[in-house]
């Protein structure tokens, strides 16, 4: 079922109200209908950017060109009635360019701070690494503490506040990739990989006359979203899922085959994420199966394969894989 | 498993267990099966009942009910002495329990088999299971539950001379052993309960309560059988036989010369007893009693007149002392008894103590009538030794001594079988000795082997099995026989108990424990009380000159037909009333009773054996209904059914996936049919929610928890083979498991 715009518009004049995980179910399944009509065949990869959303978390889409890097984010931000910007990194994108600057106005004789692209509740960062690592960093920054600093003032960002960065990795020239550091801030990284030849098929037919993405409705708005993110926070989390959740990120800190493991705050956000993920499938408690399939989404851009593993041509999904396997799933509560 | 039928089953087991040791009291093991019904019957109450929370009064009484019942039912198809089918139901009940306390009274172990000591046994062993059900289901004390069971091992252990046996002690051990485990476990559950861990239940909590209740009996009962070892053996208590085991160091003893005779000759040491010296050439019999009166008991004593005196009276049946007197002096070494051993026939006697006799029988008994220890006694005695010549003895007719009342009476219920055989055997003798002659030769023919394991059985039946079935006997029973058949061709006859000759060395004549005999006296008018000798030349020599008939005595005098016999006209068959209720049928099953001591630890080896078979399986099922009671909070009961599913699937030889709940279910489902993978995916949920879940809210899907679980169960073993099936219940695999730990 879709919701109209202006149902959804209604939906976000209603004032503040507690939201179940009823309608978390609901809404959220509205939205990645909306999201699959442009998006074909990638149920996992919309279902993961929800699951951001839901966690507070920003959203890093890595792969090759031409896979539906930046649809996937438009179409998310299409798809709810709330601001949503694009910004194009460019090696000349200046940081004041993300988090604003102060103008001075002539006719109020006074600094007048002008927002820059980050002021949005969905903000799409196309080709992140290819900006400075300068204004990476303000960026970064602003992800992390959702406010921006201008001139000795500062701005909170709006909830939601979702950053969806994408980031080509096979186009080395002229660019600067994202140390692990900063890619920590990431709660999670898609590869969205190639569509099934059936996806493939569906898509010509949707994309070959029309623009799908221009015929995407918004199906919910900011404020829904806001009190979907606090009805995700109840989610119950079990200690034993929550030992699990430890036991999995110490895992790759001992892992032989990987020379940087996760850091706390991955664990953190694994713990959020699989909240959100629960939620999504009508939960109000987290399973162990819930951190584990978002165990590689969310670990797996944190950590740095050893030299071995890279002799090995093991890739780091592998060796995350492999590190969540060898965690024993708790049996009691 | 819920605590109380766990309780009530352990204690069904143990008294069921307990009654064997009792066995070797009786030569008739048929109470075991009767007890059992009511051990079960009892024991199923106390678990019905207490399974509906009924308090202790109301299963005690149900339980004193079913005991009540089942005892005067079978007691309606037991056979009493005195009762007879017209005799009221209460008369019949109590006649039996007389009979039977009468029968123990008088008979030593292993008894002959008797109708009302089996109701007694049976009736008992009810009572006991009673008691140990209320010490443990009624009021919790199941450490006390070894009191009732070991009054029952207590029993043949004290009344029994021989060693009890090790067999019985495990018996005793098994079932006290069964009660404690049983209550371990239940304590254990106890404990457990609100601790969900579901690798650690089963073997995990069932071991150490299997070796904690090791403990507790092990260590007391090594160090009671060694005391009761050494204790045991020497203790006898007076009234119950010959009571000196081996290793005992008290005299031998003989209150009652009827019983056992058969113990002594199977003594395992040979010990001297009595020495004498003598001016008979060839040492004399010793006698201690005769036993006149026959009745379907066999033969007994009777109520004697004891006159005092050292004098006796005349030799009955003689006019004048025939021959001289002998005078033989006779040390008593090891021996006590109420008679006194001497010769027949005894004039005077010179003896320590106060002796009396009796004028029928010439024995000299104790004044007090009861057993002396005789060792060291020295005494002497002049006697004569009655030798008929076997001419004179032939012409003799059969007399009618004094006591005749008791001598000369043929029972009336004495089987028709025997009446015939003595018929036949003397049909072709004309005198009365002669007929005694071809008794006696028929059974020192090579028709009879002396044996001292004979058929079991009493009265006539152990004269019938002796005469006609597997004619195995010692002189008890050569005795007997030939002095009942005696009675029935019309001379009156007794049966000796006492002592052969023994052995001659140059200080005299020794006789050993062994020595020990019984032979026939039959009454010759003029002649008395004549020996004969019927027991097998292989233990007594050749028979006495007067009682084998010659070829020049044979012509036969025909006034020594006795026609004038008092109890001629009891001949004929038809004033013998048939006896047929009274014969116990199934004599090949009483052979086997016979070897019945081996029979039991052949069937005890195969039951361990059995039990240790059916352990795996038992514990298996144990475990399965623990986990599907549907007792205790949901949370574990969901993790036992989970458990109980993991098990089966092993118990299959399937794996069980690894991961998460879900991801089980899911993997599981794909190998079940729809409805069972319905059933398993809504499992899977339901655990998942009591491990993860804020508060386990299971919707109200509980109920169906053991129908499910039964469901996948089914679907499991769907595909599986007959060997299979048959590895799974019996070898399941999933009681193997190694327990997995955390990493």
């Amino acid at each position: 079922m879709s919701l109209g715009y202006e149902k959804a518009a209604e939906i976000g004049h209603s004032p503040e109200r507690a939201y179940s995980l009823g309608d978390v179910v609901q809404v959220m399944g509205n939205v990645r209908h909306a999201m699959e009509s442009v998006i074909e065949g990638k149920r996992s990869s919309v279902d993961l950017a929800l699951v951001v959303l839901l966690a507070e978390g920003h959203l890093l889409v890595e792969d090759v060109p031409g896979v539906g890097k930046t649809m996937l984010a438009k179409a998310l931000g299409r798809s709810i009635a709330c601001s949503v910007r694009r910004v194009q990194f460019t090696p000349d994108l200046l940081p004041s360019d993300i988090t604003g600057v102060s103008v001075f106005n002539q006719e109020t004789r006074d600094f007048e701070f002008k927002p820059g692209g980050i002021f949005a509740n969905i903000v799409v960062g196309d080709e992140i690494n290819r900006a400075s690592p300068k204004t990476q960093s303000a960026l970064l920054e602003s992800m992390e503490e959702r406010q921006v600093s201008v001139d000795g003032t500062t701005y909170r960002l709006e909830s939601p506040f979702m950053v969806v960065a994408t980031q080509n990795p096979i186009e080395m020239e002229g660019t600067y990739p994202l140390p692990e550091a900063q890619r920590d801030r990431f709660m999670a990284r898609i590869q969205m990989g190639y569509p099934t030849p059936n996806s493939e098929l569906d898509m010509l037919e949707s994309h070959g006359s029309s623009d799908p993405l221009a015929a995407l409705h918004p199906v919910t708005d900011g404020s829904t979203i806001r009190g979907l993110i606090e009805a995700v926070k109840n989610v119950y989390v079990s200690p034993a899922v929550k030992h699990y959740i430890v036991q999995m990120v110490n895992a790759t800190r001992n892992s032989r085959d990987l020379r940087l493991g996760a850091s706390p705050r991955a664990t953190l956000q694994l713990l959020r994420a699989s909240r959100a993920f629960a939620a999504m499938s009508g939960r109000d408690y987290v399973t162990p199966d819930d951190v584990a399939a978002l165990g590689v989404s969310v670990l797996a851009h944190r950590v740095l394969p050893s030299t071995d593993a890279q002799l090995a041509r093991r890739t780091v999904t592998d060796v995350i894989a492999q590190a969540i396997q060898s965690v024993h799933i708790p049996d009691r509560r | 498993m819920r605590a109380s039928d766990r309780s009530a089953i352990a204690v069904t087991i143990s008294v069921m267990l307990a009654c064997l040791t009792v066995t070797p009291l009786t030569q008739d093991p048929g109470f075991v099966g009767l007890s059992w019904v009511l051990i079960t019957a009892i024991g199923a109450t106390s678990l019905g009942l207490r399974r509906i929370r009924l308090t202790n009064g109301v299963v005690l009484s149900a339980q004193v009910a079913i005991l009540l019942f089942y005892s005067l039912a079978l007691s309606l198809t037991l056979v009493s002495p005195t009762s007879d089918l017209g005799t009221p139901w209460f008369e019949h009940y109590a006649s039996l329990w007389g009979a039977g306390i009468e029968h123990m009274r008088t008979q030593a172990s292993p008894m002959e088999p008797d109708d009302g000591v089996k109701l007694i046994f049976v009736t008992v062993i009810g009572m006991i299971m009673i008691l140990t059900d209320l010490l443990v289901s009624g009021v919790g004390r199941p450490a006390w539950a070894i009191a009732p069971p070991a009054t029952l091992f207590l029993v043949p252990a004290l009344g029994l001379s021989t060693d009890t046996g090790v067999i019985s002690f495990c018996f005793i051990a098994i079932g006290y052993l069964a009660i404690l485990i049983a209550e371990g476990l239940n304590t254990t559950a106890r404990w457990t309960r609100g601790l969900s861990r579901d690798s650690a239940e089963g073997f995990g909590t069932a071991m150490p309560v299997v070796w904690r209740a090791a403990g507790y009996l092990a260590v007391p009962a090594i160090v009671g059988t060694i005391v009761l070892g050494f204790a045991l053996p020497t203790l006898s208590l007076p009234g119950l036989g010959f009571g000196t085991g081996p290793g005992g160091n008290g005299p031998l003893q003989l209150t009652d010369p009827t019983l056992d005779l058969r113990r002594n000759l199977l003594q395992p040491e040979d010990r001297d007893v009595i020495q004498y010296q003598t001016t008979a050439p060839d040492g004399v019999y010793l006698r201690l009693a005769s036993l006149p009166q026959l009745n379907a008991n066999g033969w007994s004593n009777v109520q004697i007149q004891l006159e005092s005196g050292q004098s006796l009276p005349a030799i009955p049946g003689l006019s004048s002392e025939p021959g001289e007197r002998q005078t033989t002096t006779i040390q008593v070494l090891d021996f006590s008894s109420q008679y006194l051993p001497l010769p027949y026939a005894p004039r005077t006697y010179e003896a320590e103590g106060d002796w009396r006799f009796d004028a029928n029988s010439l024995t000299v008994v104790n004044a007090g009538r009861r057993a002396q220890d005789l060792r060291r006694l020295t005494y002497s005695v002049e006697s004569v030794n009655i030798e008929p010549d076997s001419s004179e003895l032939n012409d003799a007719v059969a007399g009618t001594p004094a006591d005749a009342a008791v001598t000369a009476v043929i029972p009336p219920d004495l089987p028709d079988s025997l009446v015939q055989l003595a018929n036949r055997i003397t049909a072709d003798a004309d005198t009365p000795a002669a007929k005694a002659a071809a008794i006696q030769a028929h059974l020192r023919s090579n028709q009879f082997t002396y044996s001292t394991e004979p058929l079991p059985g009493s009265g006539y039946e152990a004269l019938q099995n002796f005469l006609l079935r597997d004619r195995q006997g010692y002189c008890e029973q050569f005795a007997s026989a030939m002095a009942m058949m005696a009675r029935v061709i019309g001379i009156p006859s007794r049966v000796s108990v006492g002592f052969l000759p023994g052995e001659r060395d140059e200080e005299g004549w020794k006789v050993s424990i062994r020595d020990m005999h019984a032979w026939p006296e039959l009454y010759f008018a003029n002649h008395g009380w004549v020996r004969f000798e019927p027991t097998p030349a292989s233990v007594t020599g050749t028979a006495p000159s007067w009682t084998v008939q010659n070829e020049d005595s044979a012509e036969s005098d025909p006034s020594a037909d006795p026609s004038s016999e008092p109890t001629a006209d009891e001949l004929s068959p038809g004033t013998a009333p048939s006896v047929a209720p009274n014969e116990q049928p199934n004599v090949p099953g009483q052979g086997v009773n016979a070897r019945g001591g081996r029979t039991l630890v052949g069937a005890g080896i195969a039951l361990v054996l059995l039990a240790i078979l059916a352990a795996p399986a038992t514990l298996r099922v144990r475990r399965r209904s623990g986990r599907l009671n549907g007792e205790g909070p949901a949370e574990e009961q969901v993790e036992a059914a989970w458990a109980e599913i993991r098990d089966t699937v092993l118990d299959y030889g399937g794996s069980w996936p690894e991961g998460s709940p879900r991801a089980i279910g899911d993997e599981m489902a794909h190998r079940l049919d729809e409805e069972e993978s319905e059933s398993m995916s809504r499992v899977a949920t339901l655990v998942e929610r009591s491990r993860y879940a804020r508060s386990f809210d299971h919707g109200g899907s509980m109920n169906e928890l053991p129908a499910m679980t039964s469901e996948i169960r089914r679907g499991v073993a769907a595909p599986a083979d007959v060997r299979r099936r048959v590895m799974a219940l019996l070898f399941p695999r999933s009681l193997f498991r190694r327990t997995p730990r955390e990493p």
